[in-house]
């Protein structure tokens, strides 16, 4: 593997709760390498979103909480870096692309004023109110602007581009939506991209679109991209390399035909088998729920639900080993001489 | 003597009107639901399948009487009940059930789970106190959930998956003969899907169901379903038994919808057809494009599809399609390699 564009080391992050102190991210490694496509997948509340938010810097801080870890983008660590300098990393170089494409967009803007300052304001921390209008009535400037955003709205594949620009969030369907979102978040130039589920809310004929649109982009111009979702099969389609993340924990890291051809972690086995496959093979769910974060157990997580589980498991957080060439896995199962 | 299906649609439209200005002039229509022909048999599980805003809830709403047809007929254990109301409805309503999509917005939040399921015993006036309460109790253990936990819970209080099947026992509590499932699982993660469908198997034998099945999610429909029915934007494109639909798909809606599931396996990949994806998005249902209503998005499409709506070709004894492309088969579709 080439050296990583993003590394999170030893990540941990706590929200301080009612109840007590909720140990969301329980040290995590994470790798994303120049122009890879990592998946990280997991179910819902097993803290993928969380993952993002920190790497991004959004976490709201309290209630949340970074209690150890680090994040590297090309050796600057994320996490200490002044806000000043995070500005300019955020669009230009780290750029998101949310869920929800017609939550995301600002219902009483148009698709132009939406762009409009990303194109000419990005990176600056803050703006003089009188500048801001100035440059914004500046008829030259807004021009060149405008053609940078059709540029881009072709890009993501817009029929009718410059019609679209003056329309509103609602006129919008959502697979139209979600490539806006797309743009917007392409138009800083980016190196990385974080895509938190873009395809959930699309019916499939869409997401298919939007999947291919996407690893063409990325393709052109050597993204790499950090895409998180619960759904294996868009996983496979997007990745090289996947993430399986249950409760906090990464339980399984490797390439990802071999990691849905031939899981090992229990978790990864139950959550393939309990997919519906168009084979028509049995489907099997997995018993019991996530575990409670405030009070979660001392070695690994999965332990109520695992039918492999040990005493041990209980009480020793398992490590990531290597048990195929870059095919690791943090389970006891796997441990040499263990059986 | 033939049997009679339980479920028996004809010719269904369910056109809304548009109104607008200040007299609320009906300025247009949308057709939600165009010549629709099923039936469902006994004992069957039929899924219905299709893009969002194709029209399947509507079709499943008309059924159950919540929304009125504009034309045809339902018909039902051999009765016509599209015009039902008043008392025959509401017996009626006894024999035929529905679990929502959203769980979380259809169970009312300041009612306890025990009082949520009692309420259609209430309404139809069935047993004595005591009796409901057993019989609820009876129903949660049905769904599996120990009605000592649950009874005195509040909605807010359970996870999805409890919420699906608090929702499931209050569908079955009445002993229907029919139930329509509208995306049971599509809020729910997959281990808790799984067990969820399985559940749903498990009662269908146990009570004796028919299942109308309705969900964009292929995969889980074709797990779930003897047959399948394929709309788009309010037609009917395609019918046949579900492994008809899945290695035998005829209608090139069908195959791109298929081609499209995200599968996870090497063997699953290997059995999806190999098919150009489509373009663009599901149209309007107020003007809905002429001819056949899929020709602007269809990869094959040809003059005539652009003004003639093209006729039901039969494939096999239950299998049948509605694409230009079949008449005198002059061009075979290809599967996968």
């Amino acid at each position: 593997m080439t050296s990583p564009i993003l590394s999170v080391k030893n990540l941990a992050v706590s929200f301080n709760t009612f109840e007590g102190e909720a140990k969301v991210i329980d040290y995590i490694n994470l790798d994303i390498g120049e122009k890879e496509t990592v998946g990280l997948v997991g179910e819902t509340g097993c803290g993928k979103s969380v993952t993002l938010k920190t790497i991004l810097g959004i976490l709201p801080i309290p209630p949340g909480k970074v209690t150890e870890g680090q994040i590297l983008f090309r050796g600057k660590d994320l996490l200490t870096l002044p806000t000043k300098e995070l500005c300019k990393l955020r669009g230009r170089e780290i750029s998101l692309i949310p869920q929800d494409p017609l939550v995301s967009l600002n219902p009483v803007f148009t698709v132009k004023d939406q762009f409009l300052d990303l194109v000419m304001r990005q990176g600056e921390e803050h703006i003089s109110r009188i500048n801001y209008y100035k440059e914004k009535l500046n008829k030259k400037k807004t021009q060149g602007a405008f053609k940078e955003i059709i540029a881009m709205l072709q890009k993501v594949q817009i029929p009718d581009s410059e019609r679209v620009l003056d329309y509103y969030p609602y006129q919008l369907s959502g697979g139209m939506a979600q490539r806006i979102l797309i743009a917007i978040s392409l138009i800083g130039s980016p190196r990385l991209l974080l895509a938190d589920e873009p395809t959930t809310s699309l019916d499939v004929t869409v997401q298919k679109q939007i999947i291919t649109l996407l690893k063409k982009i990325i393709e052109d111009s050597n993204l790499s991209m950090l895409y998180i979702t619960h759904n294996l099969g868009v996983t496979r389609k997007i990745a090289q390399r996947v993430y399986i993340m249950y409760a906090g924990q990464i339980v399984e890291m490797g390439k990802v035909g071999e990691i849905f051809d031939e899981p090992l972690h229990p978790y990864t086995s139950g959550l393939i088998n309990s997919l519906p496959k168009i084979t028509r093979e049995r489907f099997n769910g997995i018993d019991g729920t996530i575990p409670d974060y405030v009070h979660p157990l001392k070695g690994c997580r999965f332990y109520p639900r695992c039918l492999f589980a040990k005493d041990l498991c209980k009480s020793q957080k398992p490590t990531m080993i290597e048990v195929k060439k870059n095919h690791f896995v943090a389970c006891r199962l796997f441990y040499k001489g263990s059986k | 003597m033939l049997e009679v299906p339980l479920l028996n649609i004809r010719n269904l439209k369910v056109y809304f009107p548009i109104y607008q200005g200040l007299l609320k002039k009906e300025v247009g229509k949308v057709r939600a639901v165009d010549n629709v022909s099923f039936d469902i048999n006994r004992g069957e599980v039929f899924g219905l399948v299709g893009e969002t805003a194709s029209g399947k809830t509507t079709v499943a709403k008309t059924i159950l009487g919540v929304v009125q047809p504009t034309l045809g007929e339902i018909w039902f254990k051999g009765e016509e009940i599209s015009h039902f109301n008043g008392q025959r409805r509401r017996k009626l309503t006894s024999k035929m059930q529905m679990v929502h999509q959203d769980t979380s917005s259809s169970l009312n939040p300041r009612k306890k789970v025990g009082e949520l399921i009692k309420v259609a015993l209430d309404i139809h006036q069935i047993g004595t106190p005591m009796e409901k309460q057993n019989e609820v109790s009876r129903m949660l253990r049905y769904v599996q959930l120990p009605p000592e936990n649950f009874l005195s819970k509040y909605p807010a209080a359970l996870s999805g998956g409890q919420k699906q099947r608090i929702a499931i026992a209050r569908a079955l509590i009445l002993k229907p003969d029919f139930v329509v499932f509208d995306e049971p699982t599509s809020a729910l993660d997959v281990s808790v899907q799984a067990k969820i469908l399985n559940l749903l198997r498990k009662l269908k034998e146990k009570f004796n169901l028919t299942y109308l099945f309705i969900s964009h999610d292929l995969s889980v429909v074709l797990n779930m379903s003897d047959k399948i029915g394929v709309m788009y934007l309010g037609e009917l494109v395609e019918i046949g038994s579900s492994q008809d639909i899945l290695t035998k798909q005829m209608h090139p809606y069908t195959q791109a919808l298929i081609s499209a599931i995200p599968v996870v396996s090497k063997k699953e990949l290997s059995m999806l057809p190999k098919v150009p994806p489509l373009k663009g998005e599901i149209g309007s249902a107020i003007n809905p494009p002429s001819g056949c209503r899929f020709h602007p998005r269809c990869p094959y499409a040809i003059e005539i599809c652009t003004y003639e709506k093209p006729d039901w070709f039969q494939i096999n004894e239950k299998h049948f399609a509605r694409c230009h492309m079949l008449k005198g088969k002059n061009i075979n579709f290809k599967m996968g390699e």
